[in-house]
């Protein structure tokens, strides 16, 4: 099955349980049933077995299923446990401090994984694009191999060319360039391949005052910078890929203890309405 | 610890029942094995006759009916006739209890549930110093006939029914004949299924690095098994090949031959024998071609891609059906200034059938279009050996008697030549053509489970780098990393070849076949660190490591120290090595577990020598 008829019947599915949901939260209601209490459970329930996925990943060689087909459900249970939150506190803001801090812990949950999800799906395809894909620990290597190679690149120069061109182009922009590490953001918007941009712009403006030997160590620049461009695009995507989950793994733990915390309170103090 | 040799290890301790000494060499020596006897002298001081036999050889005694070696399975060993007689069946045997196979997943079970309880090192690459082989499987374990009633005779409990096992031969297996070198030296799966037919069946089993070195240094032990290789091999192919499946071995053709019985008359041969008989064997490139590619590869694609050996030319006239008996055809067409790659073509697939097919149907017509030349170039990718059938011969014997879906096929096949050629020919994507070009000239056409990625849906995660390390006591073996094209990578992590080239040269047989699964695997216990392996890979996908006690501490190898009377020995510097790769974890019930770890559907384990699962693969995103 291709992904995308994959992707068709995961959404069908999502509509069919959540309107069926729904129908069965009205008549309960309806009925004046304790639908909070079913509501609840269910959510603490889902919110559970969501969590078992990261359990999943520490035990590959036990036969559990593929992880990809784990992700599946993991995208759409976590789908539905939003609309089973939302009918849960009644399409309301909730008001005590231990509900609002575990709602908001849920929304940052909620979010962080919606986010994580678009991530996941257009940060590969754009790195793909960007340039060779480059392991991450292998980062702070490539730079340093960067940086060597043209420190060396820039001294050849001076010492066979006798001219200072490039070599006060390497102290005044080079440099602070090649030792800058990327924000965050950097996967984004224009900021990408905007410094080596302007790198290569200030270069060109300067290559009426380049010999012809000169002229080809400015070509192997723009490929140094070329590649110290694509090092930092790869390092900020791979950055917010790994990082997203440092919000929502540990927000999904908390998560469970709230929750739990908050059903007890609940049974104990709340009646069953 | 004993720094580990090339005969560290005798090949009797791999297989309970096994013997084999110097007094029993000797035995052989001047018994059964007097000819190679002869060639003694031939053999270099550091590596004599009777040090081969005492270290790669055993003997093995089977009873009537046992399951010797089987069709399809893979081996790393030849067996001379001793004593008594065996049966050469052309049949594969059911795979109910092929060699073992029952009981081997609740075994992967209970390994794969184990893992939960064992501790992990600490310190990567660690080995215990008394650490033993697991018992090799398949070799040890007894399969009989009497496992597959319906292949005996009725009513007896060993002998096999001809009529069930139409060919039955057993006039290559008698005392003092060879049997299994074939697949042991061309390192390919095992062509028949051989039995015990005396009750007292007698056998020495030769590992193939033994059977390499004898037929480097007996002369009339080479000249026998090529012979055989040649013989053995061509009848097989032609048995099996697509097109000349069909012909009869016992009816003749009006056109056939003519041989001398054992009562002097002069008799017409079958078909498939005068088939055999106007067939030419040749073989086209370097056996170990994997040295000169890495040269190559660097040089560029197109010097890479003029340097294979070109077994016919686009042009000429269409006068041979080719059929490849092992290795890689690269098929090209001319482009502008350059030869595109349409297609590869691996073992049991062959070429020129259609220009053939297209040639024999205008003669009969005697009128029509102009005769159709080879379409397209071919080329020899590493090591090829091929069968060239003349044109006559296949107008004659071999067209007659097409399948009607063969027929089908071919006229599918003929009308797109005729298209391409009207047309200048790139009927094919841009993409699957870039692809094509890309797995030919990395070779990775070679791979049955080489590791693809998809990069536009890997998120680097590293779960399958983790699941690796955690089937493996927390070493990875394989680096998320490799060539690209199309954003499909070809990851650093072994492809368990068709062709595993990572084998020859090996001197202790540690990397071999699973005799079960199929996968190139590494026997620890037995390998000495010598990385030949390791630098014959031409993927670069078997990793060489220091290995360390449970300390975290290196073990060091030790020597006798010459000066103290050859007595004591002393630590050397040097820390021992193994060659470590994937294994395909076929210890495990879920298979690879890089496969099950990826959340992304990014990667997968996938079979090249045809293109075809690769491009369904691509297809799906």
């Amino acid at each position: 099955m291709n992904f995308r008829r994959r992707r068709l019947r995961g959404g069908i599915l999502l509509v069919v349980f959540s309107l069926l949901a729904w129908e069965v939260w009205d008549l309960c209601r309806t009925g004046l049933a304790p639908t909070t209490l079913y509501t609840g459970s269910a959510l603490l329930v889902l919110t559970l077995v969501l969590t078992l996925f990261n359990g999943r990943k520490k035990i590959p060689f036990l036969p559990l299923f593929r992880a990809s087909t784990w992700l599946q459900w993991h995208i759409y249970m976590g789908f539905f446990s939003i609309l089973l939150f939302l009918l849960h506190v009644d399409f309301r803001i909730p008001s005590g401090i231990l509900e609002s801090v575990l709602a908001t812990v849920f929304v940052i949950v909620a979010v962080s994984g919606v986010v994580g999800l678009i991530l996941s799906r257009a940060l590969p395809r754009r790195m793909n694009q960007a340039g060779d894909p480059v392991v991450y620990e292998s980062i702070p290597r490539l730079r340093k191999e960067v940086r060597e190679g043209v420190r060396g690149l820039i001294a050849r120069s001076e010492e066979s060319c006798e001219s200072s061109t490039l070599s006060e182009f390497y102290r005044e922009h080079l440099r602070e360039f090649l030792e800058a590490s990327p924000s965050l953001l950097h996967s984004f918007g224009n900021e990408k391949k905007r410094g080596s941009h302007q790198l290569t712009n200030e270069l060109e403006a300067r290559r009426r005052y380049l010999s012809d030997e000169e002229i080809e160590v400015a070509a192997e620049l723009e490929e140094w910078i070329e590649k110290k461009d694509n090092i930092d695009f790869q390092e900020a995507s791979q950055r917010l890929l790994k990082g997203w989950l440092f919000v929502h793994i540990p927000m999904s733990f908390s998560l469970i203890l709230l929750g739990v915390a908050h059903g007890v309170f609940a049974l104990l103090y709340g009646g069953n309405a | 610890m004993k720094r580990p040799k090339r005969w560290s290890v005798p090949y009797t301790e791999e297989v309970i029942g096994a013997s084999m000494d110097y007094g029993i060499v000797r035995g052989l020596l001047r018994g059964p094995l007097r000819g190679l006897a002869a060639d003694r002298k031939q053999f270099p001081p550091d590596l004599p006759l009777s040090g081969i036999l005492r270290h790669d050889t055993r003997i093995r005694k089977y009873k009537k009916g046992e399951v010797i070696i089987r069709q399809g399975d893979y081996g790393d060993s030849a067996f001379y006739v001793l004593e008594g007689s065996v049966h050469v069946l052309m049949a594969r045997l059911p795979t109910r209890s092929a060699g073992g196979r029952i009981g081997q997943k609740a075994a992967k079970w209970a390994r794969s549930v184990a893992k939960l309880f064992q501790s992990r090192s600490s310190f990567p690459e660690v080995r215990g110093k008394d650490r033993r082989p697991e018992a090799e499987k398949g070799q040890g374990q007894i399969v009989h006939l009497q496992d597959f009633p319906e292949f005996l005779l009725e009513g007896s409990a060993a002998d096999v029914n001809p009529e069930f096992v139409a060919e039955l031969t057993s006039g290559n297996g008698h005392q003092g004949e060879t049997f299994g070198e074939i697949a042991a030296l061309s390192r390919t799966a095992r062509t028949a299924t051989v039995l015990a037919a005396s009750q007292e069946t007698q056998l020495l089993e030769i590992r193939w690095q033994g059977l390499r070195d004898i037929r480097k240094y007996s002369l009339r032990w080479k000249e026998m098994i090529d012979e055989r290789y040649r013989s053995s091999s061509l009848l097989s192919h032609l048995r099996y090949a697509q097109y000349t499946s069909n012909l009869s071995r016992e009816r003749s053709h009006p056109l056939s031959d003519y041989e001398v019985t054992e009562e002097g008359n002069n008799t017409m041969i079958s078909e498939l024998s005068h088939l055999a008989r106007h067939t030419q064997f040749r073989s086209y490139g370097e056996f170990t071609w994997q040295s000169t590619f890495k040269e190559m590869a660097e040089s560029g694609a197109r010097e890479l891609q003029e340097s294979e050996p070109v077994i016919l030319k686009q042009g000429n006239i269409a006068g041979e059906l080719i059929l490849i008996r092992s290795g890689f055809v690269r098929v090209t067409r001319r482009y502008n200034h350059g030869e595109k790659t349409v297609a590869y073509l691996g073992k049991g697939q062959s070429y020129g059938m259609a220009e053939l097919y297209h040639n024999v149907n205008l003669n009969e017509d005697g009128f029509g279009p102009v005769p159709m030349d080879y379409q397209h170039s071919l080329r020899a990718i590493g090591h090829v050996d091929i069968l060239a059938i003349p044109g006559p011969v296949v107008q004659s014997n071999v067209i007659p008697h097409l399948k009607p879906d063969d027929v089908k096929s071919l006229k599918v096949d003929l009308e797109r030549l005729i298209k391409d050629q009207k047309g200048g020919g790139g009927s094919e994507s841009r993409s699957s053509a870039n692809m094509l070009e890309f797995l030919v000239e990395e070779r990775a056409i070679n791979g049955t489970a080489a590791m693809l990625i998809n990069l536009d849906r890997c998120t680097s995660c590293d779960d399958c780098v983790r699941a690796c390390s955690d089937t493996h006591d927390n070493n990875p073996r394989f680096v998320r990393f490799g060539p690209q094209q199309e954003g499909i990578q070809l990851t650093h992590a072994c492809m368990h070849c068709v062709d595993p080239v990572c084998m020859i040269g090996c001197p202790t047989g540690a990397i071999h076949r699973d005799a079960i699964g199929n996968q190139v695997v590494i026997n620890e216990y037995t390998c000495i660190g010598c990385s030949t392996c390791a630098d014959n890979c031409a993927y670069d996908n078997i990793q060489m490591v220091e290995i360390r006690d449970k300390g975290g501490d290196f073990v060091l190898g030790s020597e006798k120290d010459e000066k103290l009377g050859m007595v004591r020995r002393t630590p050397t510097e040097d820390p021992i090595q193994k060659a470590t790769k994937c294994d395909l974890c076929e210890n495990l019930v879920t298979g690879p577990a890089c496969v099950n770890a990826c959340p992304h559907d990014a990667l997968v384990r996938t079979d090249l020598t045809g293109s075809d699962d690769l491009f369904d693969w691509m297809s799906k995103s």
